[in-house]
């Protein structure tokens, strides 16, 4: 089996309050993956990905990535882990389009024709290329959710963390969305996305992680984690063959 | 819904749009240290300068400036009580014309400038940490007027009513702006170590 991207050994974040928000968490993430996290409001889910973005340190355990410690160096965790907030607005900061998509790549030191080249790029993949010179406040939410998404999309992380996607945005704006997961998927991203629509996505994904008061209790192939799932309060698929959730993203395909 | 935030940048293709923003600012400071200056000259065409630049700067630049008329309006209070205090007209004219000009500059400076291209440049002149904490918090001044009118139109849009009690508006716009700008301070960081920035690389 390949080296995992990640590797998260016994993982416990405790609050200077007491409350274990995440407890004893064991996990490898390993590339060309799609992974659905799942679990309800509280869980802990974002509280974890922080973790492998860097923005939040381990008080017991360890969390690696490519096999180097967040704790050491956590710079390193926010180049190889992408994460892509669940709010957009939050998330943009720049004054254009073009100015929000550079900042990662201004801070990983990249020349400025490398910079501009992959503005372009990843601005194509996300279908905002028009928008470049405009205001980030000027623009729709999907539109927003997509700049976000371009500017992680640029820095070429090895995985992406996609924390509610779907949260706010219109039946065409999903679409768009998942097909451009679906894109990011093919050319070999990982990807991670953290959600409470498993409809939408499970098809498409090798492993749903269940998540239940700060710990794991489920993990494994998504059909033999729906019962989970369902055990632990997420609303599953009606029909419970995954295979007819493509749906979505054939209908995303048909103009 | 106001669909002009104060001080929020409008991308442009103008003079002042293109000049450097080093350049802007230099010239900001200077213009701000001369329409300080106790001269009847020096204040006047600075007050000229800025407002020819600023009303002949696009429209959203203009619209900027006129929304700030209750701003004005203090400003002018504030000069009318300095001439009944200090007993010299003169002062009072001067002194609310220097908070409109420096305003006006300020606005001018902001809604034309690539804060980016100022962070790039800066960082050269000065340590880059100084220059990312000057930029983002210039970054932060148009959020605090988009959140202030979010939260004045929540409250609105349940009948609130600002003009009646000020002790209240100020409990239930001013405190939840407060609180709200702590959390956003919070999140701008996290949204900028996600995204690589390190002080010291």
């Amino acid at each position: 089996m390949d080296k995992p991207l990640i590797s998260i050994n016994n993982l416990t974040h405790t609050l200077s309050n007491g409350t274990k928000v995440l407890d004893s968490i064991n996990l490898d993430f390993y590339r060309n993956s799609f992974t659905v996290l799942t679990g309800r409001n509280g869980s802990g889910k974002t509280f974890l990905m922080k973790h492998l973005n860097g923005l939040l340190l381990p008080t017991e355990g360890e969390v690696l990535i490519n096999n180097i410690s967040t704790e050491k160096d956590s710079w390193n965790a926010r180049i190889k882990v992408g994460f892509v907030f669940q709010n957009s607005n939050t998330q943009i900061i720049a004054q254009t389009v073009e100015d929000d998509i550079a900042f990662g790549l201004e801070n990983i030191g990249l020349p400025s024709a490398e910079i501009e080249k992959r503005i372009n790029e990843s601005a194509e993949a996300m279908g905002i290329t028009s928008l470049l010179e405009k205001s980030p406040h000027r623009i729709s939410g999907g539109e927003k959710k997509r700049t976000a998404i371009a500017g992680i999309v640029a820095m070429q992380p090895d995985i992406i963390i996609f924390d509610e996607p779907f949260a706010g945005l219109d039946f065409e704006g999903v679409k768009l969305l998942l097909r451009k997961l679906i894109f990011l998927k093919e050319s070999g991203t990982s990807i991670i996305v953290i959600t409470h629509d498993l409809e939408k996505l499970l098809a498409h994904a090798d492993r749903l992680v269940v998540m239940s008061k700060g710990k794991i209790v489920g993990d494994g192939n998504p059909d033999a984690m729906l019962k989970t799932a369902a055990e632990n309060g997420i609303r599953i698929p009606p029909s419970e063959n995954i295979e007819t959730m493509t749906w979505l993203y054939e209908s995303s395909k048909i103009k | 819904m106001k669909t002009n935030y104060l001080f929020e940048y409008y991308p442009h293709n103008s003079l002042l749009f293109r000049l450097n923003p080093l350049f802007k600012l230099i010239v900001l400071i200077a213009f701000c240290v001369l329409s300080a200056l106790p001269n009847i000259w020096t204040v006047s065409i600075s007050a000229l300068i800025s407002l020819f630049f600023t009303l002949s700067s696009g429209k959203h630049i203009r619209t900027q400036f006129f929304s700030m008329w209750k701003i004005f309006i203090f400003f002018i209070l504030t000069g009318i009580i300095k001439y009944i205090t200090s007993n010299s007209i003169q002062d009072g004219v001067f002194f609310c014309t220097r908070l409109i000009t420096m305003t006006a500059a300020g606005l001018l400076f902001y809604s034309t400038t690539k804060l980016s291209a100022l962070r790039r440049l800066l960082s050269k002149i000065i340590s880059k940490k100084a220059a990312d904490l000057f930029v983002m918090m210039l970054s932060f001044l148009p959020l605090i007027f988009k959140t202030a009118e979010e939260l004045k139109e929540a409250r609105y849009s349940r009948s609130f009513k600002s003009d009646k009690r000020v002790l209240r508006s100020f409990k239930l716009i001013t405190i939840p702006l407060l609180i709200e700008m702590f959390q956003k301070v919070d999140e701008m960081a996290d949204a900028w170590y996600s995204r690589g920035y390190n002080s010291d690389k």
